[in-house]
């Protein structure tokens, strides 16, 4: 399955402590005939292969920003240049839900969209609006939008960044955020800083092995209360059920699955590439899904695999569930993709001190490639 | 949507003004429960009289003739045990289930032997309870004794209606799940909750109007009622066993040690009466 991450917008409403969007004041958005290509691109690769199905992330920015009438026109488009593939094509949505309203989720259902994926942060002043993140605000707009979700039988998920004033609280955290949705659990990220960490946010890997740590020996004798919790669930599920199901970043499957489409159709490897700004597969306006899926920009990264189990990784007892982790964060450390990224600190530290510690198991993971 | 049930004082003019419908009706004496069965309309469904009494539970004269009805006795204490025994016969044959105030450290004690001698019962929050350690020890008998005992509430109800990944609100115990429930006067105005009713917190006037109530929005956004309170981001939103107690003793300033260990306990145990019941399903032998 090809992974589309799409960001028809880069702009957002909100002034998160953390995040790349605002610091780049990018305004751009994707117009339609654009839009149209993309549809048209996504028809020409569907029918070229019949087996295949592709996950189009709407992404930001913030998309509700976009308008219901950009849903209805994607709509529009999908069927009348998609009209034979369109039912491989699953949509989904990643948005902040503060300006969420009910002609957009009409728009999302038309689309297919049932569930969204969102943020949350508990600790006042690092989500918000404005120079000074009104959080109150903010947090009140969200709750309103997860009512209408709610209203809508649609579903919703967070992720939680995890930063230097999450470290004080991890249980607090954990509990609040599996009260505000008992059903959909959260996935626990470490925090990315792009550029100055002039808030003083920024977390070590290690920091971030001790944070999961706080909150593990709680998931682990209440798994069945909290059964999705990333990345507990992920290692969990590796560990005793063979289910080798992970995130991007620890898959080392990432190489010819994802791709990024920017406002004006640039493309990249993922959303992170496009951040960054590396590994540009060039302009879905000049090449086709196919090309760019298959763009030999993409062959560090498959190198990478079987580079770094040989070498860096060699018999790593970790390997099968972190796979180096993600070769942009280890590209942007050291601007080499053969290097591991910081994640190899987290996984070690996590599983050794407190995942084995607690489980009474001592995991083994070096089978999978 | 299934239609609420509605909690309604003794009054005939009301229950003949509404039909098709399922009462709880409200009483304060023993003498208007003979009334209250004849008065209810063929079309609505009696399923239960609540009871509110001064008296202790020991020394209520037990009618033989209640026994076809659900009873719900609300007493503030429970009494002398040598008053109340030679009457356990008679008790076990009613259908009637006691409930007694958490605020009388007796209580506790009286629950425990009301529950060995199989009449059901519970505790009810007028006020705080007397103390949480006591709470604590009536659940874990409650929920873990091995000795056949008759159920003690809320515990057994949560235990029972326990959504290991969803809420779970216990008022259902006492008539005061909103989304199960609705509070009706005689006067005819409705509230969500028992203490909405008291508090002149209507959502709606005029017996015609109750089967409309479904359609408020007020009324389809009480499930997620609690998000709200998550926004408020008190102590309840951060603690562990929210999903159970949806922060009703929220009011209590020191928490840490009174209901949150408690809760976290009860959490616990209602995994335990979950897993025990997943157990029971998969052991054919048993």
């Amino acid at each position: 399955m090809a992974v589309v991450i799409f960001k028809a917008i880069e702009k957002c409403n909100s002034n998160c402590i953390y995040c790349d969007v605002i610091k780049k004041h990018q305004d751009k958005v994707m117009d339609y005939e654009l839009l149209k290509l993309i549809f048209i691109r996504m028809n020409e690769y569907l029918t070229d292969h019949p087996g295949e199905e592709i996950t189009f992330t709407w992404h930001g920015g913030e998309v509700c920003l976009l308008g219901a009438e950009y849903f209805r026109v994607a709509y529009k488009l999908q069927e009348d240049y998609c009209p034979e593939t369109k039912n491989r094509i699953n949509h989904l949505v990643q948005s902040n839900l503060t300006l969420i309203n009910q002609e957009i989720i009409d728009a999302f259902l038309s689309l297919g969209i049932k569930q969204i994926g969102s943020s949350f942060e508990p600790i006042h002043h690092i989500r918000g609006y404005g120079k000074n993140r009104d959080s109150e605000l903010y947090n009140r707009k969200f709750i309103d939008g997860v009512k209408l979700l709610a209203r809508n039988n649609m579903t919703w998920g967070v992720i939680y960044v995890v930063h230097r004033l999450s470290l004080k609280m991890p249980l607090e955290i954990f509990y609040y955020l599996t009260n505000l949705n008992a059903s959909s659990h959260p996935n626990f990220n470490q925090i990315k800083m792009y550029g100055e960490d002039r808030h003083n946010l920024a977390i070590s890997g290690e920091e971030f092995a001790d944070f999961l740590g706080a909150i593990f020996p709680v998931w682990y004798h209440h798994r069945e209360r909290y059964p999705n919790i990333q990345p507990f669930a992920d290692i969990w599920r590796n560990t005793f059920e063979n289910n080798m199901s992970m995130m991007c970043e620890s898959s080392g499957q990432c190489t010819y699955r994802w791709v990024y489409v920017g406002p004006e159709g640039e493309t990249s490897q993922c959303g992170r590439a496009g951040d960054y700004g590396i590994l540009k597969y060039g302009n879905l306006k000049n090449f086709t899904f196919q090309e760019i899926m298959n763009s030999k920009l993409r062959k560090p990264l498959a190198l990478r695999q079987k580079y770094l189990s040989e070498n860096e990784c060699k018999n790593c007892r970790f390997w099968g569930i972190c796979h180096g982790g993600c070769p942009l964060d280890a590209f942007m450390i050291h601007n080499d993709f053969m290097k591991v990224s910081s994640k190899c600190d987290t996984t070690k530290r996590f599983i050794e001190k407190y995942f084995e510690p607690v489980t009474g198991f001592k995991v083994d993971f070096p089978y999978l490639n | 949507m299934i239609k609420p049930v509605l909690v309604c004082p003794f009054n005939r003019k009301l229950m003949d003004k509404i039909k098709n419908t399922q009462f709880i009706i409200t009483v304060t004496g023993f003498d208007d429960i003979h009334e209250v069965i004849k008065s209810v309309h063929r079309t609505n469904e009696l399923l239960g009289i609540k009871i509110h009494t001064e008296k202790t539970l020991s020394s209520i004269d037990f009618d033989k003739n209640w026994e076809k009805f659900p009873l719900f006795i609300y007493a503030e204490n429970f009494g002398e045990f040598l008053e109340l025994f030679p009457k356990t016969e008679i008790i076990r044959n009613l259908n009637v289930h006691f409930f007694l105030s958490a605020h009388n450290e007796f209580n506790f004690t009286g629950l425990k032997i009301l529950a060995s001698l199989r009449i059901h019962c519970g505790l009810w929050f007028d006020k705080l309870p007397v103390s949480w350690d006591l709470m604590n020890d009536l659940m874990h008998y409650a929920i873990y004794s091995k000795p056949k005992h008759a159920h003690i509430e809320p515990f057994k109800w949560l235990a029972e209606h326990y959504a290991v990944n969803g809420y779970s609100n216990y008022d259902a115990v006492y008539f005061n799940d909103p989304i199960k429930f609705l509070h009706i006067n005689s006067n005819e105005q409705v509230a969500f909750t028992a203490d909405d009713l008291l508090n002149n917190k209507f959502i709606a006037e005029g017996a015609e109007n109750i089967d409309s109530i479904q359609n408020l929005q007020e009324y389809k956004d009480l499930s997620h009622s609690r998000y709200e309170s998550m926004l408020k981001m008190d102590d309840c939103s951060f603690c562990s066993a929210f999903r159970i107690c949806l922060g009703k003793f929220g009011y209590l300033k020191d928490k840490k040690t009174t209901c949150q260990p408690f809760f976290a306990d009860l959490h616990d145990a209602c995994d335990y009466h979950l897993s025990g019941k997943k157990t029971k399903e998969n052991i054919l032998w048993q």
